[in-house]
């Protein structure tokens, strides 16, 4: 691993205005609810998560199955609440708190969901599809409609797709075609921040990079921010200036996209890069499943630790057992929340 | 190991799907491999290349609708197409087992891994009583699943994807099948767990020796289990070879496009996608099938096929551009 590199511009431009922020939030399920009376057990989806995401500097999430990847879409969409703290979402320019925002007119934030098969309603055509977020499903007048179809046929423009398309049924396309649809769709409201949820998982290889250069030129050209969440690594990292990762519903680790990927602090991070297939072979990827028991009840202690090479390999120390591992910040503006981070290079050596 | 015949012999196999009109589209047009006891191939294509439609073929379960026009599938020598319904179903889970892409699926989630994984013992092995249980026991831990006496009485989905999965190949292997087909068994799954089971792919391939066809979309994945490679495209292998002359040298101008289409960390933009889409699954196309995608065709890749031939020994691949003497030899 070679040194530190930062990404071309390193530190966020102060100026530019905060799009989405959690702060301290927290999420919980109620898990097996009794009949009667409360439910006795809960479930900890996120835990303290603070983030932010400012115009222009696109966000990616990165967490294995289950960490609170989605968690965090879902409270940027409005769709869930926190349980404890504040999700700020900014809406056309202006900033509003989430509980005083209805989740369906939120018209600053879009999302392009993941399958865009089951995202498009079969019985619409795309023309009403694109045009569903701007009219919000009301009839329009004569003058309106004339609007309302040119935009369509610039959105459609925009994705790569003929104008003819607005007549057709979603079913009459290909994946990668439906998923330029749902794009279309989510630009449609001019939104500042767009939320992928593993935008191009369901598409083929060949496809699948046609549409990540068509999100990345709608970058350049449009200054749509995006945050983007998936556990393919490389996907995340073509559409980001910021990487955040996450494990067990808590961030671990932030800073620059390429900084954060090529030489990570926190050994999660190493972990999830290095499970990469095809990233040559390492000594830890080889390190065995191991048994250390973590009590996800009390939530004590480092998490990651059951899993963690590092802890391993400095004979399972007990801070990690018993501090939970603040956040802190370390030379050139990253973040990471680890007892031992200046250790994790070593792994590789 | 190569003196002896290959385990798995597919020759010249063309599978057809019958369309509503009642015309037939060939989704597989020609495909012919072999694979020696302790071998691992990966097939890899893009969805609707017919790779999937290829293993169903050798496995005889193609669903209604698709047919084997012609070719042979021969299975340690005996010819597999030539089998009645009875006959293929002694073959499955003794002589060759497929583990899918989806474990949540593949299991019953209304009876418990260890009913589920007591069929094939009893059936193939034919295992009763104590014997049975030491031999399930003995499956699970063969697959790394902790506490393996508890999991037999848990149900599906007390299990998560990873376990699952090792569960479904701990079944696939019960029987000691010559052939394990593997149709992209690690899709569902995220990229750490990906890898542990890819690891244990490895190892139990390493122990059994079987032969092994591995089925994926995901070039990445093929290069950490496979020895060898196909690369399909619309029905036909388009280009074959070992694991590194593909990676390293791809003689197919598809081979090379999917590989530069993936995206890496640091990647430079934008990505060189391969632009269009493929050709519609039967269409006819009088010369290569890959041609009105491909930055280099010629007027020759448009109206004559091109056929696999060798490039260096062991790699062969079907196009015009690379042939010796072509304008990207």
């Amino acid at each position: 691993m070679t040194g530190i590199e930062l990404a071309d511009s390193a530190t966020p431009t102060e100026a530019s205005p905060v799009l989405v922020s959690l702060r301290d939030v927290t999420v919980r399920y109620d898990a097996r609810r009794r009949l009667f009376g409360k439910s006795d057990e809960a479930i900890v989806a996120l835990e303290n998560v603070a983030l932010e995401t400012r115009q222009g500097r696109s966000l990616g999430l990165v967490g294995r199955t289950g960490s609170g990847k989605s968690t965090i879409a879902q409270l940027v969409m409005g769709m869930i609440q926190p349980t404890e703290g504040t999700v700020t979402v900014a809406r056309s320019g202006k900033k509003r708190e989430d509980a005083t925002e209805a989740a369906g007119s939120r018209h600053g934030v879009q999302m392009v969901p993941q399958d865009p098969y089951s995202s498009l309603d079969p019985r619409m055509r795309v023309r009403d599809l694109v045009a569903e977020p701007i009219t919000r499903g009301r009839r329009q007048g004569r003058k309106q409609l004339a609007v309302v179809r040119a935009r369509v046929r610039e959105l459609l423009d925009l994705v790569g797709l003929p104008p003819s398309a607005a007549d057709l049924y979603p079913n009459e396309f290909s994946g990668g075609q439906r998923q330029r649809i749902a794009i279309a769709r989510a630009l449609s409201s001019e939104p500042s921040l767009i939320v992928l949820d593993e935008p191009t998982s369901a598409l083929d290889v060949s496809i699948r990079a046609q549409i990540l250069n068509l999100m990345w030129s709608l970058h350049e050209q449009l200054g749509v921010t995006y945050l983007t969440i998936s556990h393919d690594i490389n996907t995340v990292s073509y559409l980001s200036d910021e990487v955040a990762v996450i494990d067990t519903g808590r961030l671990v680790e932030l800073g620059p996209n390429e900084a954060v990927l090529t030489s990570p602090y926190s050994p999660c991070t190493l972990q999830l890069v290095k499970c990469v297939p095809g990233a040559s072979p390492e000594v830890l990827r080889l390190s065995p499943p191991r048994s250390i028991a973590v009590d996800f009840e009390t939530r004590t202690g480092c998490l990651f630790r059951s899993r963690c090479p590092l802890y391993v390999k400095l004979g399972e120390p007990t801070e990690c057992s018993s501090v939970t591992p603040q956040w802190r910040t370390v030379a050139d503006g990253r973040t990471v929340a680890c007892h031992f981070y200046e250790q994790t290079g070593a792994l590789l050596d | 190991m190569s003196i002896e015949s290959p385990v798995l012999e597919v020759e010249d196999l063309h599978v057809s799907v019958a369309r509503p009109n009642g015309d037939r589209a060939m989704v597989v047009r020609g495909v012919s491999f072999a694979i020696d006891a302790g071998n691992r191939v990966g097939l890899v294509g893009e969805s609707g290349s017919g790779k999937t439609m290829t293993s169903l073929a050798i496995m005889g379960l193609l669903p209604v609708g698709a047919y084997v026009e012609s070719g042979s599938v021969r299975l340690e020598g005996q010819n597999l197409l030539s089998l009645n319904a009875h006959q293929l179903q002694r073959l499955r889970g003794s002589q060759m087992a497929m583990v899918l892409q989806d474990a949540m699926t593949a299991l019953d989630p209304s009876f418990t891994i260890g009913s589920q994984l007591a069929a094939p013992l009893r059936r193939h092995k034919h295992l009763r009583g104590k014997a049975l249980d030491e031999a399930m026991v003995a499956s699970l831990e063969r697959v790394h699943l902790s506490a393996a006496k508890e999991r037999l009485r848990q149900f599906p989905h007390q299990l998560s994807g990873g376990m699952r999965q090792r569960v479904t190949s701990a079944i696939a292997l019960a029987g000691d099948p010559r052939l394990l087909i593997a149709d992209e068994p690690t899709s569902a799954l995220d990229t750490a767990t990906q890898l542990r089971y890819l690891q244990l792919l490895d190892e139990l391939q390493a122990s059994e020796a079987f032969a092994l066809l591995f089925v994926t979309h995901d070039l990445s994945v093929v290069r950490e289990v496979c020895d060898r490679v196909m690369v399909m495209y619309s029905g036909e292998v388009v280009e074959e070879g070992e694991v590194g002359q593909i990676f390293d040298a791809p003689k197919h101008p598809y081979s090379k496009a999917l590989l530069d289409a993936i995206p890496q960390v640091g990647q430079s933009k934008p990505l060189k996608a391969i632009d269009g889409l493929p050709p519609e699954a039967g269409a006819q196309i009088a010369g290569c099938r890959f041609a009105a995608r491909c930055r280099h065709s010629r007027e020759i890749c448009e109206k004559q096929p091109p056929k696999l031939s060798e490039r260096s020994p062991g790699q062969r691949a079907a196009c015009w551009a690379t042939e010796p003497g072509g304008w990207l030899a």
